[in-house]
């Protein structure tokens, strides 16, 4: 509608052009000048390629401040000092001359288009735009920058090269390694409904799997301007991938290979058998019970006489090899005729796990293998006709071990006696009979039991993407329309194999008359066992637009609109309830845009969408955005001085919204829903089958509808000393209300599953800075690019259960803040003796953790809870690149940090023994209290019966600052180029090698800093180390 | 150009006929439409009687099952029975204060513990009795509009609607005293102000909905319905409850010149009648005369009598249709032959010792003659499990008894024998217990209630047993017909084969009689806790209750027998309650959630808490 709308304003604009056209600057040229005497008049004019007049056009004398501009007919007059002046001529968009200046003679100066600059486009939501005269908040990543980072998940790649961006890397896991991702932080209530929407060349798909190679550019799209087209699902921003495609033009061939070493970042570090057992007997001293590890035991373990009834086993060093491999190939061929353009890829990437298989007769280790395939094809089917075709796709094969439960869950639960690893081809599993430790417990100490001819798990997955779309000039109608419609079909099958096995274990044993080794078997061998099953996804979309593009002289109008529908044939159960039912979207989408003279922009952009989740009179949300700019360093005023290049202020308000919750929900209008069998009770004498119990679901809001998220943006992009020095700066307001949610304060005896209602505002608010220099001293080239990113969000109603303190309301905090104790020392003798201490609902001793009284009532309990530290996303993120060029050698790196974060020390890293007999960590041991350590500790004493009120308890004594700094990446290069290479039809060939994750600076110490708060442990992040080698012929 | 525009549009057609061919394109509005699916909404479950039907029986599903289980909602006492805080049974709890028995025997229990807890003795959060009461109310408001049923068996249903309400009222007024009276089914909308009924109008209300269900319910289900129907309520059910909350009602702990505990919910009267009503008492004998009046004319209900007392008691209060459970409440069918996760009293009482017997338990068990150990002469301390009351059997195991197609050796160094400091098990206190686990199973370590497994069982919710020495006490305590006070509680006698009751105990020693006999006949039933809190019982509360070591004198091969405190570990100090100064007569009502009396609507917190 809109793009109507403009087409119908558009020729009344060209009409009013030339009283548009500021008709003073002769006057102001003059009056500029006036103070010299001996002046001469210059005049000229300034036309384009096609002949036409320029308006607009800064004319300036060279090393001067003296300078006009032309007027509406291209013409310009300008009195200068000297003859012998040069004039620089200058309009964005166009590459800068300079002319010698001429008396008595008109000049005519042809201004050519500056292809650099302006075909420098700006990929946006359903489109592309200048990149002068973009007026929203995005930032872009190239390729080439993606490329640098030797990682197997382009998401990972992201991290400090995006402002706005921040990524959570949770577990290095092969093929289950995707980061969490936050555009400008949490906008609404929890982490879960603050995803940004994920697309790959407009349809919502993941690019974390793609091959680095394939992708032309990842755009980020922050503020309303740029999402609201995206309306329904446009809150927590945009990220849009852009695949590669071919120009016209002679094949070009580009190979690279790279292998790689990757290595864990932090492995945790266990104590020995002794210490272990010394811990544990003083653990049991100060519960009052007697040691289980007598003397004999504790020597044995000290000693090692004996390691296969009294091991002591470094089960990390042991599992984990010190290194993996990981390779990454890729071959694509792009290029074109003037009727076909071709891009076609094809990458492999081969990635190896940190385990040891230890010859089992199949290989069990986490290994993850991707091919990658796409071709796109764009076809002149006429010469206003373009047809495009994207097939791309992806086979995933990943290998785990079948282990009894979470496997790194599990290796921060054993102990280093609970076996001896292999002996003469045979699994020692350490007997209670040889130590005095609980036999349930051994048999969880032993990481062999986890996984060890167990089997494994291999998971294929192939997905296929195919978008095909239909683009028709319709200039036969009005000059600058065209018609696109488009189609795209994602398909994914997944084929699982489970194969598993049971194998024999031993236990050593002395005979006691001859101290003779023998063995006691355990367990039968059984076959290699086999289960498979399959899982499938598909989905596709539907797009038609129709779009207008013209330049009137100095107006350039735009315009779109849009119409898309999405559906979902197989939700993820995981994800959403209803699964039998697809999932839907539709949406309308409007876009208007108008710049004068790539000066003065003015943007409109508006989504209009429907979700399936609301009733209709409901289900539409119309999500507006406003935005202008101003290029502040084209207007006269600016161009008497040298210090600034460039200099762009723009500004944008709109509303966005979301339509999901954090739980399961779908169609949250429905009234009513019953679960026929919810529940079953068993009736009867002797009646072995249940009865079915229909059961109510969550109520229906036949009301609900939109989240909203108004969001202001102000920004400033700058380039300075002859463009040395560039950046930008945004300054963003996000308030997030009618969050959908549910009411937590109704009584529960009204026993109501609560419907969704829109209740719920959350604040969000903060900048992005980003400062780069360029600068080349002869052929040394280098440049230090810095980025730095601040959100900060409040919760400003989330219908909260009133609170007897105000210290308890998590309304005003954060989204994420940590709760906790206030950790006020160790108790000492003296505090007992004083009698002063807080009931802890505990009888204190010496080396127990105290906690402040907050509401003074001389207990310890929920009540002194406060909010501690900084929220666990981080609100700070930054990132720092710095590199050179010199003949052909290149170096860079990247440092990333993080900011005002803070984490918990995972329980399962806290409480020594895990509460009970699990592992512990050295530095449970080198900290804890003891009697001799009182002024040293850092942590409280071992005692089981205290952990509730010492470890389990969340504090500050477990709150750590989680801000790190990491080398991120390092890079050397060296590009060869010489006349050898042309026999073998090379063009230029580099090597280089580069390193990820290389350096890592932060309090946490334990565990990651980026690992959550989480009982759930995972596969270690890792830093790789890497060479490659790039060919392009 | 003009070509170019048929070629387009050629494309175009040809492109929207492709996608049209896809039968379930749809554009615009139409497209968000839900895809049709077997949904079902609350017009769907009552338009036919087949799915009116389980609408109620999914207000059963929320009954009170008292052994622990551990997957289910109400996963009450974390692992431990609610006997366990009382003298009879004693938790070998883990120290870290997330069991059941912990959280009230170390005194952390406390209002801000029921907001997250499930481990409380009633758990407010966990217990599904408000969503039981609102799938009952939606079933009542409902049901007239099934067209395919009987007017018949929707009054009927509708009365076993009532007693569900009744029964979690009941559950819930034992526990909390005065409650919100809910009697409809709430809409998302309605004003949700509501303050706690006192305790007599909730009274009135359990009392009112149960003589509405008595009036339309049949006295009982014939033999052939029961076969398949056991466990749906009757009019005996509704009769028997109103007798037992009743005489719960009428007890001092309500029933008072003063409210147990003064504080905001005293003086609105919601922990208390706020007078002595000597009515009371009056109404609980009329309640239980209708009872037996009812039982006498209909019978249909009786004790289980069969040649081997064990075995009549054992399957009076197991086994299922047998006649003896007024009520009693199903979950599952059959025990599963080893341990699954929702059966978990089977493990946690059988084997790791949540639901040790104490001395105190085993000493109220008369002699065989009917005298309590204390008088009998027949009581020999060398051979203090001869001759007993074959209940003791049945209720723990004692060394020396058939345990797993053996003999129980409990003794120091015995097969069974467990430490009590140190490790966990079942035999820990010297008796394991028997009730609901029967004999154990596997090696000595790890003892699965193999017996057990494969058994229809079910909970006796309400056991006649209760009516008779409910009735009992009523007559005693309204001056009554003592001669049939003594006859109610020698019909149980006589059941296993004891001697009667000792004739011509005053007042006192026959409440006192009473109790014990409710004690010995229903430990590990959840009828110990209610009666020492409704005669506020702070002697028993304070009693740190003993434990047996038995040692055996290798040559003579006689036993000795050693009573100790359960002194506990010295770091778990459990059992605070014994302490001077800890325990508060708050403890016999649980406290409401903080954050349900923080949520405003008119919640008054229970004295103490």
């Amino acid at each position: 509608m809109f793009a109507f709308l403009s087409i119908v304003i558009a020729p009344k604009v060209q009409a009013e052009k030339a009283i548009n056209i500021p008709t003073s600057s002769n006057e102001r040229t003059t009056g500029t000048t006036v103070v010299t005497q001996q002046t001469i008049t210059i005049k000229g004019i300034v036309k384009d390629e096609f002949n036409e007049p320029m308006a607009g056009v800064n004319v300036i004398v060279e090393g001067t401040t003296i300078g006009t501009m032309t007027d509406g007919n291209g013409n310009f007059t300008l009195n200068i000092p000297s003859i012998s002046a040069k004039l620089k001529i200058s309009y964005i968009g166009y590459k800068e001359q300079i002319v010698p200046a001429k008396a008595n003679k008109i000049l005519t100066i042809i201004m050519s288009e500056d292809s650099e600059m302006l075909e420098e486009v700006q990929v946006i939501g359903y489109g592309t735009q200048k990149k002068v005269t973009v007026t929203g908040a995005l930032s872009s990543v190239g390729s080439k920058d993606i490329l640098k980072s030797p990682v197997p998940n382009v998401a990972q790649a992201l991290t400090g090269k995006v402002p706005g961006l921040s990524t959570i890397q949770y577990s290095g896991q092969p093929g289950a390694d995707d980061p969490a991702i936050f555009v400008r932080g949490i906008g609404s209530l929890d982490a879960k409904r603050a995803a940004p929407l994920i697309m790959v060349d407009g349809v919502e798909r993941s690019f974390f799997r793609l091959d680095p190679n394939e992708i032309d550019n990842v755009t980020v799209l922050k503020d309303a301007s740029a999402t609201a087209v995206f309306g329904v699902r446009g809150a927590n921003g945009v990220i849009l991938v852009t695949t590669k495609r071919g120009e016209e033009g002679k094949a070009q061939i580009s190979v690279s290979t790279s292998a790689s070493l990757q290595k864990p970042i932090r492995v945790y570090e266990y104590a020995n058998s002794y210490d272990y057992a010394v811990a544990f007997n003083e653990k049991l001293t100060n519960d009052g019970a007697s040691p289980v590890f007598n003397e004999n035991i504790l020597n044995a373990f000290k000693n090692q006489t004996d390691p296969l009834l009294y091991p002591d086993m470094d089960w990390m060093n042991l599992i984990m090899k010190p290194t993996s491999f990981q390779s990454q190939h890729n071959l694509n061929i792009s290029g074109g005729t003037d009727r076909v353009r071709y891009f076609t890829s094809v990458g492999i990437l081969t990635q190896d796990g940190l385990f040891r298989s230890f010859d089992a007769g199949y290989n069990s280790n986490f290994t993850y293998n991707r091919y990658n395939y796409r071709a796109n094809l764009d076809i002149d089917v006429t010469k206003t006709t373009l047809l495009s075709v994207n097939l791309g796709g992806r086979l995933e094969d990943t290998r785990e071990p079948n282990t009894k439960s979470n496997l790194f869950t599990f290796l921060t639960r054993v102990t280093p006696f609970g076996g001896a690893g292999l002996y003469e081809g045979k699994w020692i599993h350490t007997s209670p009979d040889n130590i005095g430790w609980d036999k349930g417990a051994l048999e969880n100490a032993d990481p062999f039991e986890c996984f060890f001819g167990k089997g494994y798990n291999q998971r294929i997955y192939n997905e296929i993407n195919l978008d095909l779309s239909l683009k028709q000039k319709l200039d036969i109608i009005t000059k600058g329309l065209s018609v696109t419609i488009k189609g795209s079909y994602n398909s994914g099958y997944t084929h699982t194999k489970n194969r598993y096995k049971e194998i024999p274990y031993y236990t050593a044993h002395r005979d006691p008359d001859t101290n003779e080794l023998f063995f006691r078997k355990f367990r039968e061998e059984t076959q290699l066992y086999f289960e498979e099953s399959t899982d499938r996804g598909r989905n596709w979309y539907l797009e038609g637009s129709l779009n207008y593009d013209r330049k009137f002289g100095n107006h350039h109008v735009g315009g779109l609109i849009l119409y898309n529908q999405w559906r979902d044939q197989y939700p993820d159960p995981n994800q959403f309830n209803y699964t039998s039912i697809p999932r839907g979207y539709v949406g309308l989408v409007g876009r208007a845009t108008y710049d004068y003279n790539n000066r003065y922009m003015v943007d409109f952009n508006i989504g209009y969408n429907g979700s399936e989740n609301f009733a209709p009179g409901h289900r539409y949300g119309i999500f507006p955005a406003f935005s202008a700019g101003w290029i502040i360093s084209e207007e006269k005023f600016m161009k008497n001085q040298s210090f600034i290049n460039y200099l762009k202020i723009r500004g944008s308000y709109g509303i966005v919204g979301n339509d999901l919750m954090n739980t399961k929900s779908r169609f949250f209008y429905l009234p009513d829903a019953y679960d026929p069998y919810g529940t079953s009770y068993n009736f009867g004498v002797d009646v072995s089958g249940n009865r079915d119990g229909a059961t109510e679901l969550q109520m229906g809001n036949p009301l609900v509808s939109w989240e909203k998220a108004g969001k202001q943006n102000y920004g400033m992009d700058f380039s300075l000393l002859n463009d040395r020095l560039s950046g930008s700066f945004d300054y963003f307001i996000e308030k997030r209300h009618d969050i959908l949610t549910t009411r937590n304060t109704a009584p529960n005896f009204i026993a109501i599953t609560m419907p969704v209602v829109n209740i719920g505002k959350v604040n969000n608010k903060g900048f992005e800075l980003v400062l780069k220099w360029n600068h080349n001293i002869g052929d040394f080239k280098y440049w230090i690019n810095t980025n730095l990113s601040y959100a900060r969000n409040t919760i400003v109603y989330k219908d909260e259960i009133p609170h007897k303190y105000p210290w308890l309301y998590e309304t005003g905090q954060s989204v994420g803040q940590p709760f906790g104790f206030i950790f006020d020392g160790f108790v000492t003798e003296n505090d007992i003796k004083s009698g002063n201490l807080p009931d802890h609902k505990l009888d204190l001793k010496p080396g127990d953790a105290k906690y402040k009284d907050l509401n003074g009532d001389n207990i310890i309990d929920d009540n002194d809870q406060c909010p501690i530290g900084n929220p666990i996303y981080p609100q700070l993120t930054a990132g720092a690149t710095i590199g050179f060029e010199y003949k052909g050698f290149d170096f860079s790196m990247l440092w990333v940090g993080t900011g005002k974060v803070s984490r918990f020390i995972s329980a399962g890293l806290r409480v020594p023994f895990g509460g009970g007999n699990y592992g512990l960590l050295q530095y449970m041991i080198d900290d804890h209290w003891t009697p001799e350590t009182t002024e040293t500790a850092k942590t409280p004493r071992f005692s089981g019966a205290a952990n509730a009120n010492n470890y389990t308890r969340n504090s500050t004594l477990w709150l750590k600052d989680a801000s790190y700094m990491r080398l991120k990446n390092l890079q050397i290069g060296y590009t060869f180029k010489g006349n050898w290479m042309k026999k073998i039809y090379l063009k230029n060939m580099r090597i280089y090698a580069s390193g990820e994750n290389l350096l890592t600076f932060d309090h946490l110490k334990i565990a990651d800093p980026e690992a959550t708060d989480d009982k759930q442990f995972e596969y270690p992040l890792q830093m790789i180390f890497n060479i490659g080698l790039n060919l392009n012929f | 150009m003009k070509r170019s525009i048929f070629k387009y549009i050629f494309v175009v057609t040809g492109f929207m006929c492709t996608l049209s061919s896809c039968q379930d394109l749809k554009f615009g509005d139409d497209f968000l439409e839900k895809a049709p699916s077997n949904d079902v909404d609350i017009d769907v479950i009552y338009s036919n009687a087949q799915y009116a039907r389980t609408a109620l029986w999914s207000a059963y599903a929320t009954l009170h099952y008292g052994l622990n289980l551990g997957n289910q909602g109400n996963q009450l006492m974390g692992s431990d029975p609610l006997d366990c805080l009382t003298d009879l049974v004693y938790s070998n709890v883990w120290t870290d204060g997330v069991s059941g028995a912990a959280i009230h025997y170390n005194g952390t229990y406390s209002a801000d513990y029921e907001n997250n807890g499930y481990s409380s003795k009633y758990s407010y959060y966990q217990r599904p009795c408000w969503s039981g009461i609102r799938r009952a109310w939606l079933f009542i408001e409902n049901v007239d509009r099934v067209p395919d049923m009987e007017e018949s068996e929707k009054v009927r249903l509708k009365g076993e609607a009532k007693v569900i309400i009744a029964m979690h009222y009941c559950d819930i007024f034992r526990h909390y005293g005065g409650v919100p009276i809910i009697d409809h089914a709430y809409t998302a909308n309605e004003d949700m102000h509501r303050e706690r009924g006192t305790a007599q109008e909730t009274l009135d209300f359990i009392i009112k909905l149960l003589d509405e269900a008595a009036t339309v319910l049949p006295w009982a289900m014939s033999a052939s319905e029961n076969r398949e129907w056991e466990g749906r309520l009757t009019k005996a059910s509704a009769m028997g409850l109103k007798a037992r909350i009743l005489l719960f009602a009428a007890s001092p702990l309500f029933n008072s010149s003063s409210p147990y505990m003064e504080g905001e919910a005293a003086s609105n009267h919601l922990v208390w009648f706020g007078s002595y009503k000597s009515e009371l008492w009056d109404q609980a004998l009329t309640a239980h005369k209708a009872f037996f009046d009812e039982l006498n004319k209909n019978g249909q209900y009786d004790l289980v009598y069969k040649s081997d007392p064990r075995q009549a008691f054992r399957s009076g209060y197991l086994d299922r249709g047998t006649g003896e459970s007024v009520i009693a409440t199903h979950y599952g069918y059959t025990v599963p032959d080893y341990w699954t996760w929702g059966w978990s009293h089977y493990e946690t009482a059988g084997d790791a010792g949540t639901a040790c017997g104490t001395q105190e338990l085993v000493d109220m068990f008369p002699m065989i003659d009917g005298l309590p150990i204390t008088e009998s002469p027949l009581y020999d301390p060398k051979y203090p499990y001869n001759q007993r009351d074959p209940r003791l059997y049945e209720t723990v195991v004692v060394n020396g008894d058939k345990y797993y197609g053996g003999i129980a050796e409990i003794y120091v160094g015995g097969k069974h024998y467990q430490e009590f400091e140190g490790s966990y098990g079942a035999f820990m206190s010297g008796y394991r217990p028997r009730k609901f686990i029967l004999d154990g199973g596997g090696g000595p370590l790890f003892e699965w209630p193999a017996e057990i497994s494969g058994k229809v069982v079910q909970w006796p919710y309400l056991r006649l047993p209760e009516l008779y020495l409910g009735y009992a006490e009523a007559l005693c305590q309204t001056n009554g017909d003592m001669n049939l006070a003594y006859e109610c509680i020698n019909k149980l006698r006589d059941r296993v084969g004891i001697g009667h009751l000792k004739k011509g105990l005053n007042k006192e020693e026959f409440l006192e009689a009473i109790l014990t006999e409710r004690a010995c006949e229903f430990a590990y039933e959840e009828v110990r806790w209610f009666d020492m809190i409704r005669y506020k019982r702070i002697d028993i509360f304070q009693k740190t209750p003993h434990r047996v070591v038995i040692t055996k004198n290798s040559e003579t091969r006689e036993f000795s027998y050693e009573y100790k405190l359960f002194k506990p570990a010295e770091n778990g100090e459990l059992r605070q309650w014994a302490n001077p100064g800890k325990f508060s007569p708050k403890w016999y009502l649980s406290a409401f959630p903080s954050n349900e009396i923080n949520k405003a609507y008119g919640l008054i917190q229970n004295p103490g808490w």
